[in-house]
């Protein structure tokens, strides 16, 4: 007991986090079908879940940048506690800067204040629902052959028609990743319930750095 | 340390002191595996050294890796000692040889495993080499801690650079250290223990282990130090954990 209380002064008293990143197109067609709403309600429910999950392996981090007309952090990486606290709605508006987001999130992920090296592997979502309208094909490579993005594990997905699935694909950089295609406002919420289940499983796994792949188009067979 | 002055040159009148633990982590208590890191220790002739040794969960013997890993650390140290103009930079390769035959006839990279090495010779100096994840300090007199050790940029928990994983010998740490006749402690640490440690309360822990731990008998160090590891704080700690200790007496 009393090493165990000296030790206290020199270790850190948290799990090891386990950051989630969010790439959230609210671009102005977002509003179209819904769209930005089912992403919202989506987005708080997968907050809440998180919020309940014991931090038994890992403490689950969220962040959320979100790009429609300019790109802003809508959500510094916090506890899934406190991000549910935090969440704001997103506003759809303007256009799809996708490559200055993919900088964005290059510079937070590389910040090691932010994400310390003591954390696991971080998971990578990106949502979108159109074409990008800005120079993305580099910012992409560069975000990939960085040290740090090189070792997350990422998940897509494109929202109706108009999707640019081939550019989320070289966003997943696997062929084995599959991009998840909503066609309707509803597949959004399951493509979260996808997301959700992703990480929890790996902060209740004795490895949460063992990246497991679930194809997302089975994902109706997952029980919850 | 008290030191002696013989051909103009001071020595060590005493060996340094050393002791060190590798308990189990509860990701390998759960699964039922055998503990992956190692230390040794050992003092021969004119210098003492200790190693540390993570083996990589993820091959088939990984155990097997550390084990060696060490017991080559500790051949090239004493291999140096008859040598010690020679760069620490010599001792890694040797060190690296060494390993590769140890595991024979297993293939290196079914027995994949970190390796860090400190050995100080009665001449007065001191040799650090590390290859992979774990962290290595040094503090003399009441100067700040070092950290001999760094670590890739891009590292995340768990992913590392090792004996049989693909490497030059360029990622190796190594550097060479005089040694005063201020009182001295060198300390290696798996990546299980150097994760969870605050960057600045270093120096809390390595006071804790001059007073709590080595402050013991001889005859109780080891036992003292494995029993706290086992009592380790961090929430949701996984790993095997592994510290080895050196100091002047």
């Amino acid at each position: 007991m009393k090493n165990e209380i000296a030790m206290k002064e020199f270790t850190v008293d948290q799990a090891r986090p386990l950051p989630v990143f969010l790439l959230l197109d609210a671009s102005g067609s977002m509003i179209e079908n819904g769209k930005i709403d089912a992403l919202n309600r989506a987005v708080e429910e997968m907050l809440a879940t998180f919020a309940d999950e014991p931090d038994v392996r890992a403490m689950i981090q969220i962040g959320a940048i979100a790009f429609g007309g300019d790109v802003r952090v809508h959500l510094s990486l916090l506890t899934a506690e406190e991000a549910k606290k935090k969440w704001q709605p997103l506003v759809a508006q303007g256009n799809t800067p996708l490559g200055a987001t993919l900088t964005q999130l290059r510079i937070l992920l590389e910040d090691k204040k932010l994400v310390p090296s003591r954390s696991y592997r971080p998971t990578l979502v990106l949502v979108s629902d159109g074409q990008p309208n800005d120079e993305w094909q580099e910012p992409l490579k560069q975000l990939l052959e960085s040290a740090r993005a090189s070792k997350t594990a990422r998940m897509a997905m494109s929202i109706g028609a108009d999707a640019d699935v081939q550019m989320l694909q070289s966003f997943l950089n696997s062929p084995e990743s599959k991009v998840f295609q909503a066609h309707q406002a509803r597949d959004i919420h399951k493509f979260f319930k996808w997301v959700t289940m992703s990480v929890t499983v790996r902060t209740r796994s004795a490895t949460p750095d063992k990246i497991a792949p679930i194809d997302p188009l089975e994902i109706d067979e997952i029980r919850y | 340390m008290k030191s002696v002055i013989k051909n103009g040159r001071a020595k060590l009148a005493s060996a340094p002191i050393y002791f060190g633990a590798a308990v189990r982590g509860p990701m390998h208590k759960n699964s039922g595996k055998p503990c992956e890191d190692f230390w040794r220790g050992r003092s021969v002739g004119d210098t003492t050294a200790i190693s540390i040794s993570d083996g990589m969960g993820s091959k088939p013997f990984a155990a097997i890796g550390a084990r060696s890993a060490c017991t080559s650390a500790i051949r090239a140290a004493r291999l140096w000692a008859k040598a010690t103009d020679v760069g620490p930079d010599w001792v890694c390769r040797w060190l690296e040889a060494q390993w590769r035959f140890s595991v024979a006839p297993k293939q290196p990279q079914e027995c994949a495993a970190t390796c860090h090495l400190i050995a100080a010779h009665k001449n007065n100096c001191l040799i650090y080499a590390g290859l992979g994840d774990g962290m290595a300090l040094f503090q003399q007199g009441k100067k700040n801690v070092q950290c001999l050790s760094t670590r890739p940029f891009g590292n995340f928990a768990n992913e590392t650079l090792g004996l049989g994983v693909d490497h030059r010998m360029t990622d190796w740490y190594h550097v060479r250290l005089p040694l005063s006749k201020e009182p001295w402690i060198a300390v290696l640490v798996t990546d299980g223990i150097a994760d969870d440690l605050r960057p600045e309360k270093l120096d809390a822990f390595i006071k804790w282990l001059r007073s709590d731990i080595a402050g013991k008998p001889k005859a109780e160090q080891s036992t003292t130090l494995r029993r706290a590891l086992r009592e380790w704080p961090t929430p949701g700690h996984l790993d095997d954990k592994t510290v080895a200790v050196i100091l002047s007496h």
